[in-house]
């Protein structure tokens, strides 16, 4: 699954601390979900796409190998 | 029970508990102080010391807090099983080469923690899957 996190952070201009903040998480739990190292719940899914108002859908994006 | 956590300055009680006891260890064998007795005490203050540290709180817990402290506990057991089937064969090399035919393979006596530690591993691994 790849996400579009980092893209809307910048459409923001919001660093990574400040998203951070803005959902209660760690810098590096921000970071790690950006590297694809980290798939987050769906709880937090839907606090960053209620940050930057959009879809859940719209920010994390299924690829062909997740359907194996 | 796996959310179980001390708080965060346990970290730091754990550490000082563990170094306090190393050193006072250290400092009690350079001056020639009979310390058999002593260090079955102090091996089981430093565990409790690592216990601690291990089950603090993080600073900043969050969601990836719990898989990655479950993925380290997993690695440590891992580790600890290397480490109780190698290290035997390690001292009797060693003895081997310092002391030729007298070395003696004897075997590291951890090994009744770490069949409770499978057993209790397997046990919760099926539970869990069962609930879940």
């Amino acid at each position: 699954m790849k996400n579009r996190i980092k893209v809307a952070r910048a459409e923001f201009d919001m660093t990574q601390e400040e998203l951070a903040k803005r959902i209660s998480v760690s810098r590096q739990t921000i970071n790690s979900i950006e590297k694809n190292r980290y798939v987050p719940s769906t709880l937090l899914a839907l606090k960053m796409a209620h940050v930057f108002d959009k879809r859940v859908d719209e920010l994390f994006l299924l690829e062909e190998g997740d359907w194996n | 029970m796996l959310n179980f956590r001390f708080p965060s300055c346990f970290f730091v009680i754990g550490i000082v508990l563990f170094l306090l006891t190393l050193f006072s260890v250290i400092i009690a064998k350079a001056r020639g102080v009979h310390v058999e007795t002593i260090q079955v005490i102090a091996t089981d203050v430093m565990l409790i010391g690592l216990l601690f540290c291990s089950l603090a709180r993080d600073e900043n817990e969050d969601e990836m807090t719990l898989p990655l402290r479950l993925k380290s506990f997993s690695l440590a057991f891992i580790c600890g099983v290397v480490y109780a089937l190698v290290i035997p064969y390690i001292e009797f090399g060693v003895d081997f080469i310092m002391s030729g035919r007298d070395a003696a393979l004897e075997k590291v006596d951890v090994s009744p923690i770490l069949i409770f530690m499978l057993g209790i591993r397997i046990m919760f691994f099926h539970t869990i899957k069962r609930l879940s």
